[in-house]
């Protein structure tokens, strides 16, 4: 059985990883990959296509057995093969998988006679918990890929689940049906209950979220509570006339060299984008004033998506190569795993 | 356990191929017996062409066990092989179903149906031996007269296991593919492929007798009979036949027991694979 290292405080927390490893033959898929999720949080679970998260996720529910490495589910070391423990567990990987010629309610009755012992009458609960009550007695292959998606997050919540996995949960949702998932997500944490969302829907991830794990080719760049990351992700956007652009750039650059260039044409042309914390909007604006450059217009805020693209592509890296570990009082990423 | 038997017997109801299979069996069936019953009963060599009880229990197996047999095969890779298809099996085994459990009790629940299948496809063979007698304007003779009951009985006991075995031989052949249309496909490949096979050997086995001078009575017990579509036959030729002018009648049956026993073995083992291979395998998809 995996024991966590001494110095691995695994109380409180929903899930972890700690050095995991998984390669599909010999192409790496997870590189030492070390995850934390504390209960009773939305945890939003980012990455790049191909960067690892739906095996992490995979992992953690026991469809797969890692090559190396620790993980931690609901406060005990989990090694894939306790699978009892999967009881309070609830997840939706890759996309929701249904007998299409049996109706919503009939999935569900099927569902629920395996894992976790689960109430009668809980199908029919959860089906009117996602909204699909008037049409729980349709066959499946009648269904939206919306409904699709929202079937699988009721059976994910057939168990009643301490810790709900979702990868891509707003897959085919319209816009109601993301605010409704976002409501009905909000709800479960507050009912204490923790979520991993796994999403490329970043402004989804930024409202949703408490917790953000950023991955990058199956290893862990950045983790930390969202305000924290944000704070990274500050911009200031100025317009100027395309032709102050060189100057106005050399002048922002006594405030930090962490500037986007505009496109020379199209809709950006014009926009200077300098990273810096929002409320520096005022001391970019004046600098320009100053100078005798006057913005057009100016934007400020946090972006999950500047954080995310800075860290992905390209992403800072410590003396060693490796990528930076998350903010300080969280998890710190061990030395990548077997290449 | 039995919550999820349950659950099998519900998915395998609610489909419609379910319906389909047994329909294709008794259409059949039926086709045969009315067209014999159209025919007034009589060949035109003046053959009887209408079976009476007890010999028309011989004809209902050739059809429930023999047909049976193969579209048994075909409907238990498809039931089998869907879970992996349609990605169910992932979300079961994430919900912490024990992966050898969940196998047993679907092959559990497919027997039960199975089961009934049988039963009914068996009773439409008896109704359908009545009304084509009737039809031919003769005697269907009487189905439990003698030992017609326990000729019955045997019948659907020994087919029944038969089929349950070859069953869970498409079963376990479409969980190593992972696939439902490969399982369907493979498995009758492989039926058919066995029966084909069997005649070639049979052949082979007549050629050498006739070339040492042996008579076709001595042809005896051969090993290919023991090959896991074949052993059936001989546990089937336990309950009921008929006689028969097919490659398999030059063969002695296999003793009832050592038969019995080796359907039995392949039965569990068929099983035993299905659950291995699904305790080990690493799920992606």
């Amino acid at each position: 059985m995996i024991q966590p290292p001494a110095d691995f405080p695994i109380e409180g927390l929903a899930a972890a990883t700690r050095g995991l490893v998984k390669r599909y033959g010999a192409q790496p898929a997870l590189q030492g990959l070390d995850l934390t999720v504390p209960r009773g949080v939305v945890y939003g679970f980012l990455g790049p296509n191909g960067s690892g998260k739906t095996t992490t996720l995979r992992l953690l529910v026991g469809l797969m057995r890692p090559d190396a490495g620790q993980m931690v589910l609901l406060g005990q070391p989990f090694n894939g093969r306790d699978r009892k423990r999967l009881f309070r567990v609830g997840s939706l990987i890759e996309q929701p998988s249904f007998y299409p010629y049996l109706s919503g309610r009939d999935n569900l009755r099927a569902l629920a006679a395996t894992g976790a012992s689960t109430p009668k009458q809980r199908p029919d609960q959860v089906l009117d918990f996602v909204g699909l009550g008037a049409r729980s007695h349709d066959k499946v292959k009648t269904y939206s890929l919306g409904m699709k998606q929202r079937l699988g997050i009721a059976a994910a919540l057939l168990s009643d689940p301490d810790l709900l996995l979702l990868d891509e949960p707003a897959n085919g949702l319209d816009p109601a049906g993301i605010v409704a998932m976002r409501e009905l997500l909000r709800y479960l944490t507050l009912s204490g209950k923790t979520v991993v969302v796994s999403s490329h829907i970043l402004p989804e991830v930024q409202q949703l979220a408490d917790v953000i794990g950023i991955i990058d080719r199956g290893r862990l760049v950045r983790e930390g509570p969202i305000q924290q990351l944000l704070t990274e992700g500050g911009r200031v956007r100025v317009r100027v006339a395309p032709q102050d652009v060189p100057r106005a750039m050399s002048i922002l650059s006594a405030i930090t060299t962490d500037i986007l260039a505009p496109p020379p044409e199209g809709p950006g042309a014009g926009w200077i984008t300098v990273r810096v914390p929002p409320e520096h909007s005022i001391e970019v604006n004046r600098l320009l004033a100053q100078n005798g450059i006057y913005a057009s217009e100016l934007e400020a805020g946090n972006d999950l998506e500047a954080v995310f693209l800075t860290v992905t592509s390209g992403a800072p890296q410590d003396s060693a190569g490796r990528p930076q570990g998350p903010p300080p009082g969280w998890g710190q990423p061990q030395a990548g795993g077997p290449a | 356990m039995i919550g999820m038997v349950r659950a099998e017997l519900l998915k395998i109801r609610r489909r419609w191929a379910s319906y389909i299979v047994l329909g294709v069996l008794i259409g059949l069936m039926a086709l045969i017996f009315l067209l014999a019953a159209a025919l007034g009963g009589r060949g035109r060599g003046g053959d009887d062409l209408v079976a009476r009880f007890p010999l028309a229990y011989g004809v209902i197996n050739q059809f429930v066990f023999g047909l049976g047999s193969l579209l048994a095969v075909a409907y238990a890779a498809a039931v089998a092989g869907a879970d992996w298809s349609w990605g169910i099996m992932r979300v079961v085994v994430a919900r912490g179903e024990g992966r050898g459990r969940y196998i047993v009790a679907k092959a559990v629940g497919f027997g039960i149906a199975l089961f009934v299948g049988v039963l009914i496809a068996y009773l439409a063979g008896i109704l359908l031996t009545y009304i084509s007698a009737a039809i031919a304007d003769t005697s269907a003779g009487d189905p439990v007269a003698g030992s017609g009951l326990s000729t019955l009985f045997r019948s659907i006991g020994y087919g029944f296991l038969v089929l349950a075995q070859r069953a869970a031989i498409g079963f376990a052949v479409a969980i190593v593919l992972r696939s439902q249309l490969a399982g369907v496909v493979i498995g009758i490949v492989l039926y058919i492929g066995e029966q084909i096979l069997s005649g070639i050997l049979i052949f082979a086995s007549v050629r050498q007798l006739q070339s040492t001078g042996g008579g076709l009575d001595t042809l005896g017990t051969q090993w290919y009979q023991f090959l896991p579509f074949s052993i059936g036959d001989s546990v089937i030729s336990a309950g009921a036949s008929i006689p028969s002018a097919n490659a398999n009648s030059l063969l002695q049956p296999v003793p009832l027991p050592s038969a019995l026993a080796a359907t039995a073995i392949y039965l569990v083992i068929a099983i035993g694979i299905a659950a291995l291979v699904t305790r080990r395998a690493e799920i992606r998809s």
